[in-house]
C-alpha cells in the first residue's frame, strides 16, 4: 500500500515537472474555494479537482489500476480530469474582478508568471524545424522516393537507419522492414538478429561486421539498406555481395543482388 | 489536382459534419445554437459514427475490412448529412420558415445581431483582448507549418493508418514491420487514425497532411471556441472577463509543457493523437455540459427558459462525448465514463436531485458497453 501511494506521488510529481505552474493552478483553487459562490462553478472547479486529486492519491485507485492491466505508465492521465488552465485562469480573471485597471495589471502579471513558471512547448526537444507539409524527416521522404525510382515492384523490404525508422511507414506503408521503431524500447530479452547485427554495434561504439549484418539481412529478405554515412567506418560492404546505389542525403543506399534475384524469382513465378 | 483535393477536404471534413450537426436542432438550446458550435455537435457524431460502424466491420471482416469500413462510413456520413438537411428544414418549417440561406444564418444568430454590429457593440477593451486571442490562436496554427514534433507514438498511429490504405485491412497489420499480424485487440478501438485514414482516402491528400496538418487546423479552433465558451458560461455578459480568460487560457496552453505529461503538451506536440484531443476537448466538453446545464438550472446563463426541465440536449451530447472518447483511445472511454459518473455524484450530493442523477449516469451507458467488449476481446483474443 505504501509503495502505490510513494508511485501515485512520483506519477504527481512527474507529471509537474517540478515546476512552480501547478502552483499557481493551486493557488487560483484556493481563492476559488474561498470566493465561488455559484453552485455550478464550485462543483466543476471546486470540488471536482479536490476530488480528483484525492483518487489519484488514493493507493487501491493505482492498484486497481494496474490490475486493468494497462500497458505503460499512463496512470497520470486521470489528471487531465482536472482543467488545470481553467482554474488557473477562471481564478486570475475573477480575482482582477470589473475594474479594468486591475485586469490590465492582471494580464500583464500572470501572463509573465506564467511564462517564468511554466515551459514553452515549443521548447520542447521533439520540435523540428519544419521540412516538408508531411511533418517528417525530409531525408525519409528522398530516400524511400528514391528506392521507388528504381524498383519496380510494389513493395520491398528495407533496413533504414534509426534516424528515419520512425517515418519510413508513415510515409509509404509498402516498405517492409525487419523491425520497427517500437524495437528501440523492446525490454531486454528481444531478439532480432538484423537488429543485433545492425544497432548494437552502433550502441556500443563498434564498426558494423557487414559480413554478419548481410547473413541476417538475407534471412529476412532485406533488398535494400540504409545506413548514415557516419556509421559506415571500414566497412567491407562489396566483400559482403552488397551493391552501393547512392548517396541521399548523407545516407548510403545499398542493394542486396541476391534478394534482388529472390524477389524478382518469386514475382516471375507468383 | 489541388482544386479536386481541397474539394475533397471540405467536403468530409467541414460540411459533411456541420450537416450532421443540424441532427439535433430542435433540442440544442438557442444559446449555442452558433455555427461552430453545430460543427462541433456535427463532428462529435461523426466521431460516434465512425466507432459505430468501424468496430463492427474491422472484427467481422478479416480481409478487405478497411476497404468495406470507407464504403460503409462515408455512407453513413452522407445519409447522417442528409437526415441533418432534413431536420433543419422541419425545424424551419415548424416555424413557418424556408431552408433557405438567410433562415439558416438568422437561425445561428441567437443575438439577432449581425456579427459586425455584435463586434461594433463591444468595448474597446474587449476588441483587443479578442485580437490577443485570435492572434495566440493563429500563431499556434502557423507553427504547424513552422515546425513539426518527431512523436514515438506516431509511428504505430500512422503506420496504422497508411497500412489500412495500402493492405485494405484494419489493425491487422504490425505497424512496424508491414508484417500481417492477428487482430491487435488493444488498440483496434481506437479508430482516430481510421478516422484521418478515411478523409485522406476520400479526399486523395497523403494521411500525413490530414494527420499533421488539417486535422489540426480544424481541432486547435474548436477547442478554443469551447473554451471561450467556458469563458462566456463563467462571466455571463462580461465580455472582457470572458476574453482575457481566453487570452489566458492560451498562455497557459502555450507555456504549459512542464513535463511530457500534461495535456498542454499533447494539444500542442501531437494535436492530431486522439489522446491529445481526448484530453484537451473531450474532457473538457464534458466539464462544459455539466457547467452548462446545472448553471442553468441556477438561472445564471442566459438563456434559463428550459430551467430545470430534462436537458435532452446535454443529456446526448454527454453520451456522444463518452462514445467520441472511445475513438481515442480505451483508457480515454474509461477516464471520460469516470468523470461523467463523478460529476453527476458531485452534484448529487449539492442538489439532491436523484432523477437527474440517473439520467445523467444513464449517459455512460455506451461507454461501459464499448468497455465491456473491449474487456471481452482483449480476454478471449
Amino acid at each position: 500500500m505504501a509503495e502505490s501511494f510513494s508511485e501515485c506521488l512520483k506519477a504527481l510529481k512527474n507529471f509537474t515537472g517540478l515546476k512552480l505552474l501547478l502552483g499557481i493552478t493551486l493557488i487560483s483553487w484556493i481563492y476559488l474555494f474561498i470566493k465561488e459562490k455559484r453552485k455550478a462553478v464550485r462543483a466543476v472547479l471546486v470540488f471536482l479537482p479536490l476530488v480528483v486529486m484525492l483518487i489519484f492519491l488514493c493507493p487501491f485507485s493505482k492498484t486497481l489500476f494496474d490490475a486493468l492491466g494497462q500497458e505503460g505508465d499512463i496512470y497520470y492521465r486521470f489528471l487531465w480530469m482536472i482543467p488545470f488552465g481553467i482554474i488557473t485562469s477562471f481564478g486570475i480573471v475573477r480575482f482582477a474582478g470589473n475594474s479594468r485597471v486591475k485586469r490590465i495589471i492582471a494580464l500583464l502579471v500572470s501572463s509573465l508568471i506564467i511564462i517564468f513558471s511554466g515551459s514553452l512547448v515549443y521548447s520542447n526537444a521533439a520540435f523540428f524545424k519544419s521540412q516538408n507539409l508531411y511533418g517528417i524527416p525530409k531525408e525519409t521522404i528522398d530516400i524511400v522516393d528514391y528506392i521507388k525510382s528504381v524498383d519496380d515492384h510494389e513493395r520491398m523490404t528495407i533496413l533504414p537507419s534509426s534516424d528515419i525508422i520512425a517515418s519510413v511507414r508513415q510515409y509509404d506503408a509498402n516498405m517492409m522492414m525487419p523491425y520497427g521503431r517500437d524495437f528501440f524500447d523492446a525490454p531486454y530479452g528481444y531478439v532480432n538478429a538484423v537488429f543485433d547485427a545492425y544497432e548494437n554495434p552502433q550502441r556500443e561504439m563498434k564498426p558494423i561486421v557487414f559480413g554478419n549484418l548481410v547473413e541476417a539481412t538475407r534471412n529476412a529478405d532485406v533488398e535494400y539498406i540504409v545506413m548514415h554515412i557516419a556509421v559506415l567506418n571500414d566497412g567491407k560492404f562489396e566483400e559482403a555481395g552488397l551493391e552501393l546505389l547512392a548517396n541521399i542525403d548523407d545516407h548510403l543506399i545499398f542493394r542486396d543482388p541476391v534478394i534482388s534475384e529472390k524477389v524478382a524469382d518469386y514475382v516471375m513465378h507468383d | 489536382m489541388i482544386i479536386l483535393n481541397a474539394l475533397g477536404i471540405l467536403f468530409w471534413m467541414i460540411l459533411i459534419p456541420f450537416c450532421i450537426g443540424f441532427l439535433p436542432i430542435r433540442i440544442i438550446p438557442t444559446g449555442l445554437r452558433k455555427p461552430i458550435f453545430i460543427y462541433i455537435t456535427g463532428f462529435i457524431i461523426t466521431l460516434a459514427a465512425l466507432e459505430l460502424t468501424g468496430i463492427p466491420t474491422e472484427l467481422i471482416f478479416v480481409y478487405n475490412a478497411y476497404r468495406k469500413f470507407v464504403i460503409v462510413f462515408g455512407a453513413v456520413l452522407i445519409l447522417l448529412a442528409v437526415f441533418g438537411v432534413i431536420s433543419l428544414r422541419a425545424f424551419l418549417t415548424a416555424s413557418s420558415q424556408k431552408l433557405n440561406c438567410t433562415s439558416v444564418k438568422s437561425l445561428l444568430r441567437p443575438e439577432k445581431t449581425s456579427l459586425k454590429s455584435q463586434i461594433s457593440s463591444m468595448s474597446l477593451e474587449s476588441k483587443i483582448y479578442m485580437l490577443i486571442s485570435l492572434l495566440l490562436i493563429a500563431s499556434q496554427i502557423v507553427m504547424l507549418f513552422l515546425v513539426y514534433s518527431r512523436d514515438a507514438d506516431d509511428s504505430f498511429y500512422n503506420a496504422q493508418a497508411t497500412s489500412a490504405q495500402v493492405f485494405g485491412t484494419m489493425y491487422r497489420i504490425d505497424a512496424g514491420t508491414g508484417y500481417t499480424t492477428n487482430l491487435d485487440y488493444r488498440h483496434c478501438f481506437a479508430l482516430f487514425p481510421m478516422y484521418q485514414a478515411f478523409i485522406s482516402s476520400a479526399s486523395g491528400v497523403h494521411l500525413l497532411i490530414v494527420a499533421h496538418k488539417i486535422v489540426p487546423i480544424v481541432l486547435i479552433p474548436i477547442t478554443y471556441y469551447l473554451l471561450y465558451n467556458f469563458g462566456s458560461v463563467l462571466f455571463p455578459k462580461k465580455q472582457e472577463a470572458a476574453w482575457l480568460f481566453v487570452i489566458l487560457i492560451n498562455v497557459f496552453k502555450l507555456f504549459g509543457g512542464i513535463s511530457h505529461y500534461t495535456a498542454e503538451t499533447f494539444f500542442l506536440l501531437r494535436t492530431w493523437q486522439g489522446k491529445s484531443f481526448a484530453g484537451n476537448f473531450i474532457l473538457p466538453g464534458i466539464i462544459f455540459i455539466f457547467l452548462y446545464m446545472k448553471n442553468k438550472s441556477d438561472g445564471t446563463v442566459e438563456n434559463n427558459a428550459k430551467s430545470k426541465s430534462v436537458n435532452k440536449f446535454e443529456l446526448l451530447a454527454l453520451a456522444f462525448l463518452v462514445l467520441a472518447a472511445g475513438s481515442a483511445s480505451s483508457i480515454a472511454v474509461l477516464i471520460s465514463v469516470g468523470l461523467v459518473g463523478l460529476l453527476s455524484l458531485i452534484f448529487l450530493v449539492i442538489n439532491r436531485d436523484w432523477k437527474a442523477f440517473f439520467r445523467e449516469i444513464a449517459t455512460i451507458i455506451p461507454g461501459i458497453l464499448y468497455m465491456l467488449l473491449y474487456l471481452i476481446c482483449t480476454v478471449v483474443g
